[in-house]
């Protein structure tokens, strides 16, 4: 399980990468990333956020499997990374 | 050179005719960057750079089969080849210009629409496989290294897009002319190189201005962008939203009326329902409104435009909806739109330059007040 310490981390790639206009500590950790609810990203941010998530933790998401899997919301994100050695 | 099979010899680059040989009385009131010698040799450039590509693209497929969902792309690149007067049964040998010509010519006058030639490459390295189905439109169009790419190609340092932004922006300057206090929508705002255009065209005599784009990555590149460009002290003018074009616009917070001009840029022909979504947008102009778009236009019925390359590999054609200027002029009227003009005058544009394709139309609400 990801630390609170950990998930900040995860939001703060968020808000960098994506250019979000909010803070970091405005994402809930299980507000969904993706759909009308929550942040409301899109299939490009999709894109993106494997990019962000290659360059800040040095974690390659290889499949859109995994993304699907993965890019649900903070927690997921984080706990993912933490289990990849992404986020120590 | 095989001249028996009717191929065309190969030569360096060079225009059809010599700029200075143009008649440019069409053009002559545009704002400059909408039509130079270097826009004209651009333009051309990537007419030739396409049809290069189209040709590339064949040869590399050879005998293979083509996917039955790709037939759609198949025809396009042997309906463009006929439209540049190749023959794609002659393959690279019809090309009229050798690859290291047009090498040399991109380089030497390609720089300022480099995303542009980018984009095509990369349909062109990928056209084979996509015909035999072994990749697909989005995988190649939209991969993580193309966003930027798109973002360049969007951009007002594209010489070769940001001129629609431009004639746009002048086509509604001339439709408001003398009037002040306007309202703005933008629909498809995209990145904001459009919204920049016409800030930096009608400044202060636009009261309030809302960007909206369908999507949200590009709605918050094309906020950024347009807030930059108000800067601190306007940014009270701007409101930005997601609007989708195929979708009810009161339904999406703009009332009936609400607006003085809807604009829009490279956007209105990929609605699904033209005549549904022409409705909503006439809807929500106040009396003495206009519509006023920027389109690439079809030159004459039917024929192709060299950049439908790139849009004709994605599942939902975005170029499909490009239209002549008698397309748009019946589908304007029909949705109720009164007076359809444009910018420059088609017609006489077309006569002096027959692959002319860019246009500003202004189409006023019924019973107009605007001059």
């Amino acid at each position: 399980m990801a630390t609170d310490a950990q998930k900040t981390k995860v939001k703060e790639m968020l808000v960098k990468h994506l250019r979000l206009r909010m803070e970091p500590g405005e994402i809930a950790d299980q507000a969904p990333l993706f759909g009308e609810e929550g942040l409301g990203l899109d299939s490009v941010d999709a894109i993106e956020l494997v990019s962000g998530v290659e360059q800040a933790f040095s974690v390659v998401i290889g499949s859109e499997d995994e993304a699907r899997k993965v890019f649900v919301n903070v927690d997921a994100l984080a706990d993912y990374l933490v289990e990849r050695g992404g986020l120590s | 050179m095989n001249e028996a099979a009717g191929a065309i010899p190969a030569r360096p680059f060079r225009t059809a005719v010599p700029y200075a040989e143009l008649d440019l009385s069409p053009f002559a009131d545009l704002p400059a960057p909408c039509w130079s010698p270097e826009l004209f040799v651009l333009d051309e450039l990537i007419a030739a750079v396409v049809d290069r590509g189209c040709l590339r693209i064949l040869d590399e497929l050879g005998e293979h089969d083509v996917d039955p969902r790709r037939v759609g792309f198949h025809r396009f690149l042997r309906r463009r080849l006929e439209d540049a007067g190749l023959r794609a049964e002659d393959g690279a040998r019809a090309a009229p210009f050798p690859d290291d010509a047009l090498a040399a010519a991109v380089a030497e006058h390609g720089a300022a629409a480099g995303s542009t030639f980018e984009l095509i490459e990369r349909v062109v390295s990928s056209g084979a496989a996509f015909l035999r189905g072994e990749v697909d439109g989005p995988a190649v169009l939209f991969a993580r290294d193309a966003i930027e790419l798109w973002e360049r190609y969007f951009d007002e340092a594209n010489a070769a897009y940001h001129p629609i932004n431009l004639i746009a922006a002048e086509a509604a300057s001339r439709a408001f002319a003398g009037r002040s206090d306007l309202r703005v929508l933008e629909v498809g705002g995209g990145c904001g190189s459009g919204a920049v255009a016409l800030l930096d065209r009608l400044g202060d005599r636009i009261a309030s201005y809302r960007f909206t784009e369908p999507f949200p990555s590009f709605l918050r590149r094309g906020r950024a962008r347009v807030e930059e460009r108000l800067g601190a002290a306007s940014r009270e003018r701007l409101q930005v939203s997601r609007v989708d074009l195929d979708r009810p616009l009161a339904d999406q917070g703009v009332p009936p009326g609400s607006v003085d001009l809807v604009f829009a840029v490279n956007t209105v022909h990929v609605a699904r329902d033209l005549d549904a979504s022409l409705r909503e947008l006439r809807r929500a102009l106040a009396p003495g409104g206009a519509l006023v778009l920027g389109e690439g236009v079809r030159p004459r019925p039917g024929l192709s435009v060299p950049i439908e390359l790139v849009f004709a590999l994605l599942p939902q054609d975005d170029a499909a909806g490009f239209r002549d200027g008698a397309a748009w002029r019946r589908a304007l009227e029909g949705a109720g739109f009164g007076d359809v003009t444009f910018l420059p005058d088609l017609d006489a544009a077309v006569r002096v330059y027959p692959t002319y394709s860019m246009a500003g139309i202004i189409a006023k609400s019924e019973g107009s007040a605007a001059p």
